[in-house]
């Protein structure tokens, strides 16, 4: 019987027939009471049709009826250890097949019979080893004994089984007892270790599952090996008990030697080999079939040719070809009939559905569903990247397009990624545009409520391609055959036609020999490269086409949702912003929560984005409708500021590339970025859908003192830095130890800095998310800076804004605003007549209307920026300074260089008002630096609500004025000293500028009487000495002043209020800490105390009395000390 | 000088509507007092109702005009704007059309504007909409109608005519006893 075992290794469909044989004799000891710790196989009821299905005699039958619970030593008869050791067998086995029940050995006969003639596929070597264990297994349960009433008795039970080989004649059965005896510990020590083994193993496959396909058939003849061969040879036995697992192992080590087989003679191999893996994922253990997709993926991998195999004609079937050209079509039927099963079992695969299983007991299944099914779709992916120009590779993406949507996320991940990879990859763009057209098809039918990731990986396209191949071919022009449709493949076709004429009449004339065999190539190149090139520009106009209509499905999705809605909620309104003529006063219509718009219009972003990255393409004739798509978008006001920019962006990005050819006043989006600012400062309550939750939270922090509340949240921002040396500072404040407070100043900066290098790496970090200041910028820059301006009427408008922007919103979108502002007022000097106030006449027929929606009917000309002002009086002394800076903008003070210029003057020379006038020095190196708005929003954003970003780095650029000074500073290098101890004296505080004056005030004071000796002496030979010493000093006080300045620049205000502030801060955290260490400490000392009066308990009970004064007394002293230490 | 008759006050106000929209509204109502139309020898004027009321004193033959001259009416009835209009009309225009520098003396001679001349244009144009035309530097210089949309403007070659003139700023010089 064991014999039927091998069948699988030769021929893999006959496992399943072997298997149920097998079921067989695992059923026979069905009925038995026995103990068994191998009891794991489940026990089908219909038992009795299976046998009568093999070639079970009616005495066979009969004898298992009356002995069947008899029959319990067959069940450890194993069936794989018997069969192979056929030898071993017939000689030691020889005893115990005789005394064994007759038709036992009958049923097993048949089985031999039946299993004889599939034997020879087994290796010679497998049935050697397990010769010995096979004896000791026989003889596990002793055999049946012919008492001397000639009755023959059986062993029910290993009790039972004990006792008889006890009672037995000993001469008989002292062989067997001891045998049993060793077997029954072995198995009870090794039926643990076997579990355990087989856990193992079980891990090893998972593992072996996930890993990459590529090694897997190598992997899986590796791994099979070790995991058997890890164990010694007396546990392989016992492993094989374990049905399942030994099945594992023998069909792996199978699928991996079918694996090596095929790649090693694929032409040979490929129809038993295929074969036999495609039945292994047939298979009903979840793991076997997970192995045999992987190293059918591996071998598909590389046998797969790159050419398409096409099926012949039936001309040419009917053609006699030669015995090489037979072979060869012969081997490529048989490999597409192959990959064809093959597909066919991964589509099966990965179209299961895990809760098929319709038990709600059968979780394990269930799982095991979903991970063939992930290996699945990851083969397809792979199958798909590998060979993309393959037969049924439209099948594959078929199959694989829908599962992008799929609730697991790994399903969707594999298949997100093999599609990504696959456009990205693919040269000869077939199988992408397929791609492109399903996914799009995907979209329509699901009605754009598809998951972001769909489109987003589209993005990967590139429509570049056929740039490099015409500029080979000497048509610079041909990159333009990029534009979209028909005509401009036509073009494109014709384009190379010219090239090639071109080439034709350039190597005409020249007869030389070298030139014509130049033409001729560049002739054969071209016949090559020419249609290709018109092919591909065919299929990308094609792919093109397809995303477009992602993409503009995506928006009219969406402006029909949100239209409706606002239809919905305001008729009127919306009717009045539609008509463009309407001056209605800009009703801020309550936008949609973030959440929520990016529950309902997933795609957006996504398309955005693609539309931005791909305006370049878009043609010319769907300028208008996408406008008006977008237009409609934004009038519908449902979109949150976020996704508004972003339309915004998405819309400037498509006119920057093609409305170049025609200047044009986009008097809408100016419109629509006018009213969007309004949405800034109530950004934080939109994006946040817990909003009245935070609005408690910043009640409740108002309601403490202003100042303490500042103290806290500094305090929790800086919490988590700080837990380790707050430790040690409570430790020190134990001790009493004062520790001094420039020290724990200096730690507190130091701190702050580092706080400051994190941040501003983490903003840097996600720059290309970019966070809604630095969008919000990017955009208004774009259409203010980017074009030239020449409505006075608008910029004064959105000037004004921009100022009430700079008052009411965060620190980011304040100084950027600032920035935008003072870039605007130099360029334009005609806005600084809203410097001047002139009574509110109205200017042009207009007042200035503050809720007007159209900036250039708003009448700001008549307005003045009042807010200036008051900005100046801003907490945040950069905003306050840039206020300021702006102020000095006046009509009078020319050119806005000069004027940042007299303002520097004004805050380097030191007169009264010096901080005010340091305070100037960095609003304008902030806000009139090299760096842009955007960067000075990214560099100070971004900040959580309610919290104050502390004294943020200088942007790069901002240096500038500091290096005037500088220069100045090498010129007069004795001024400069004077310069810098006047500024000096204004800032007291400012200690490392006070070192630097100190440590450049001493080379200027040798200088000094050198220059004097220099003039008495007229000693020639020394003025090149002289010279370079005068440099150095120079260089030295440069230096130094640059010093000055950096501190300068870093904020003299701001350290003084830093200093006042971390002053504070440190002494509210001392005592804090000193509570909270004191109170530790006395608990302590409370459970020590505790501990010793339970100690004095239990050793001293008839005592306790004297003891409880002593312990008394040495609890009070710890906490006087602790008041000396506190004092 | 008289108030405009109902048919009068439609034709005008039809007029204006091309170039200023809904803004005729503002137009009448301004911020520093009310403002009038007032008929007087064809030509109609736009008027301050305070230097309206002043001029009554004034007899009607020997008044030769007040406030803005902006349009008059023709012999067959009909209203045109005439270059007074200009201030009144680019204060609130809807549609602006910005020149290139090498264009504005071809059309303050009365020509057309030709695509090549066009600097800019207001997005969303219709076609045969009144156009306020301005310079470079954002000077008023005269008004027309547009002979195409914005986007055909895309697509037309450079000869085309884009305004089609009415008046211009020349016409102070050109036709100046006509004014």
């Amino acid at each position: 019987m064991g014999n039927k075992r091998k069948p699988p290794t030769a021929q893999a469909g006959s496992s399943s027939g072997s298997s149920s044989k097998k079921k067989k004799f695992s059923k026979g000891p069905k009925g038995k009471p026995q103990p068994s710790k191998q009891q794991d196989v489940p026990l089908p009821g219909s038992d009795e049709e299976d046998e009568q299905g093999l070639d079970v005699g009616e005495e066979d039958l009969q004898f298992v009826q009356q002995y069947g619970s008899q029959l319990g030593f067959l069940r450890d008869l194993d069936a794989q250890q018997l069969d192979k050791a056929v030898k071993d067998k017939q000689k030691a086995a020889a005893a115990a097949a005789a005394a064994a029940a007759a038709a036992a050995a009958g049923s097993d006969d048949d089985a031999e019979a039946g299993g004889g003639s599939e034997d020879e596929g087994a290796a010679e070597y497998e049935r050697k080893p397990r010769a010995a264990e096979q004896v000791t297994k026989a003889s596990k349960y002793g055999l049946p004994v012919k008492t001397a009433a000639g009755e023959v008795l059986f062993q029910p039970s290993r009790k039972q089984q004990l006792i008889a080989s006890k009672v037995q004649v000993e001469g008989i059965q002292v062989e067997d007892t001891l045998q049993s005896e060793k077997a029954q510990k072995a198995a009870e020590k090794e039926a643990a270790a076997a579990e355990a083994a087989e856990k193992r193993a079980a891990a090893a496959a998972e593992r072996q599952a996930a890993a990459k396909a590529a090694a897997a058939a190598e992997a899986a003849a590796k791994k099979g090996l070790p995991s058997e061969g890890g164990l010694p040879p007396a546990l392989l036995s016992l492993m094989s008990l374990q049905d399942s697992q030994q099945r594992r192992e023998a069909l792996k080590q199978q699928m991996a030697l079918a694996a090596q087989h095929l790649l090693a003679e694929p032409e040979k191999h490929v129809g038993p080999g295929l074969r036999l893996l495609l039945g292994c994922a047939a298979d009903r253990d979840g793991v076997v079939v997970r192995l045999a997709l992987l190293s059918l993926l591996a071998v598909f991998k590389d046998l797969l040719p790159g050419y398409r195999i096409r099926s012949l004609t039936e001309e040419e079937q009917e053609m006699r070809v030669s015995k090489e050209v037979q072979a060869l079509r012969d081997y490529e039927q048989a490999l597409l009939k192959g990959y064809q099963a093959y597909l066919k079992t991964l589509l099966a695969a990965a179209t299961a559905k895990p809760n098929a299983a319709p038990a709600a007991d059968h979780s394990s299944s269930g799982s095991s569903v979903l991970a063939t099914k992930r290996v699945a779709v990851r083969c397809m992916g792979q199958l798909l990247v590998a060979r993309p120009g393959f037969n049924y590779c439209s099948d594959l993406l078929q199959a694989l397009v829908p599962m992008m949507l799929g609730p697991d996320a790994q399903v969707q991940g594999a298949a997100c990624d093999a599609l990504r990879q696959l456009l990205q990859e693919d040269v000869q763009g077939k199988s992408s545009l397929e791609a492109v057209q399903l996914v799009a098809d995907l979209v329509k039918t699901r009605k754009c409520s598809v998951p972001p990731v769909v489109v987003s990986c589209l993005l990967v396209l590139r429509f570049e391609q056929v740039t490099p191949v015409s500029a080979g071919g000497e048509g610079a022009g041909g990159g333009k055959a990029k534009k979209l449709g028909k005509k401009a493949a036509r073009r494109a076709k014709r384009k190379t036609d010219l090239d090639k004429e071109f080439e034709e009449a350039e190597a005409g004339p020249d007869l030389a020999e070298l030139a014509l065999l130049q033409s001729q190539m560049l002739e054969e190149a071209q016949a090559e490269a020419g249609p290709n090139l018109a092919e591909l520009a065919l299929l990308q106009s094609q792919m093109l086409e397809a995303l477009f209509e992602v993409f503009f499905r995506v928006l009219k999705h969406c402006s029909t949702a949100t239209s409706n809605q606002a239809a919905a909620a305001a008729a009127a309104a919306q009717a009045a912003a539609a008509d463009d003529d309407s001056s209605s006063k800009g009703v801020l219509q309550q936008p949609w929560q973030a959440s929520k718009v990016a529950r309902k219009f997933p795609l957006l972003q996504p398309a955005l984005e693609g539309l931005g990255r791909y305006s370049h393409l878009i043609s010319v004739e769907y300028f208008n409708d996408l406008m008006a798509v977008l237009q409609e978008l934004l009038a519908a006001g449902a979109l949150p500021l976020r996704e508004r920019l972003g339309v915004l962006l998405a819309a400037l990005d498509i006119l920057k590339g093609q409305g170049e050819a025609l200047t044009i006043d986009r008097r809408a989006f100016y419109n629509q970025l006018y009213q969007a600012l309004l949405l800034v400062p109530l950004q934080l309550l939109h994006e946040a859908g817990d909003f009245p939750a935070r609005l408690a939270g910043k009640l409740a922090g108002s309601a403490n003192s202003a100042a303490d509340a500042a103290a806290v949240s500094e305090d929790e921002q800086w919490l988590d830095q700080e837990d380790l040396q707050a430790l040690q500072a409570v430790r020190a404040s134990i001790l009493g130890l004062e520790v001094a407070a420039a020290e724990q100043q200096q730690q507190q900066q130091q701190k702050g800095a580092a706080a400051g290098a994190s941040s501003s790496s983490s903003s840097s970090s996600s720059r290309d998310v970019a966070p809604t200041p630095v969008l919000l910028l990017r955009c208004l820059e774009q259409q203010l800076l980017g074009v030239k301006q020449t409505d006075m009427g608008r910029l004064a408008a959105y000037a004004k804004r921009l100022a009430l922007l700079m008052l009411t919103s965060s620190t980011p979108e304040a100084l950027g605003c600032g920035c935008l502002l003072y870039r605007l007022m130099r360029r334009y000097p005609k806005l600084t007549c809203l410097f001047e106030w002139e009574g509110g006449a109205p200017v042009g027929g207009r007042q200035f209307d503050a809720d007007c929606s159209d900036p250039s009917e708003a009448g700001a000309i008549a307005a003045a920026l009042w807010e200036l002002p008051l900005l100046a009086q801003h907490y945040h002394p950069h905003i306050a300074a840039a206020a300021r800076m702006l102020l000095t903008l006046t009509p009078g003070s020319g050119s806005g260089s000069a004027a940042a210029g007299s303002a520097a003057a004004a805050g380097g020379s030191g007169d009264a008002d010096a901080a005010a006038g340091a305070g100037a020095a960095v609003g304008a190196a902030v806000i009139a630096g090299a760096s842009g708005p955007q960067d000075v929003a990214a560099v100070y954003g971004p900040v959580k609500l309610g919290g104050f970003r502390p004294a943020p780095p200088m942007p790069a650029g901002a240096g500038g004025r500091g290096k005037g000074r500088v220069n100045g500073a090498v010129a007069g290098s004795s001024k400069a000293g004077m310069a810098a101890r006047q500024a000096a004296a204004g800032r007291p505080w400012c200690l490392d500028l006070q070192q630097a004056i100190a440590a450049a005030a001493a080379p200027e004071q040798q200088q000094q009487p050198q220059q004097h000796v220099q003039q008495h002496g007229k000693r020639k030979q020394q003025q090149p000495q002289q010279r370079q010493q005068q440099q150095q000093q120079a260089a030295a006080i440069a230096a130094a002043v640059a010093a000055a300045d950096a501190v300068d620049v870093q904020g003299a205000e701001q350290a003084l209020q830093e200093q006042y502030r971390l002053s504070k801060l440190y002494r509210r955290n001392n005592e804090l800490r000193l509570e909270l260490a004191v109170s530790a400490k006395r608990v302590e000392l409370f459970r020590e105390h505790l501990i010793q009066k339970r100690q004095q308990e239990e050793q001293q009970q008839p005592q306790q009395q004297q003891q409880a004064q002593p312990s008394k007394q040495e609890q009070q002293q710890p906490v006087k000390k602790k008041h000396r230490q506190r004092a | 000088m008289r108030p405009l008759t109902e048919e009068e006050t439609k034709m005008v106000f039809e007029k204006l509507y091309k170039f200023i929209g809904k803004d005729i509204k503002s137009m009448i109502e301004r911020p520093d007092g009310r403002y009038c139309l007032r008929l007087h020898k064809n030509k109609v004027f736009y008027v301050s109702e305070a230097l309206m009321k002043k001029a009554t004193n004034i007899a009607r033959d020997k008044l030769v005009s007040l406030g803005t001259p902006v349009g008059k009416l023709t012999h067959s009835g009909k209203f045109r704007l005439t270059i007074g209009a200009l201030e009144l009309l680019s204060r609130y225009a809807k549609h602006k059309v910005w020149l290139k520098p090498s264009a504005e003396m071809q059309y303050l001679y009365g020509n057309h504007v030709v695509k090549s001349g066009l600097g800019r244009i207001t997005e969303n144009t219709p076609a045969y909409t009144g156009v306020v035309v301005y310079s470079m530097s954002d000077i008023p210089l005269g008004f027309g109608l547009s002979a195409k949309s914005t986007n055909e403007c895309r697509s037309m070659e450079p000869s085309g005519i884009v305004v089609l003139h009415q008046a211009d700023v020349g016409e102070y010089l050109r036709n100046e006893d006509e004014l």
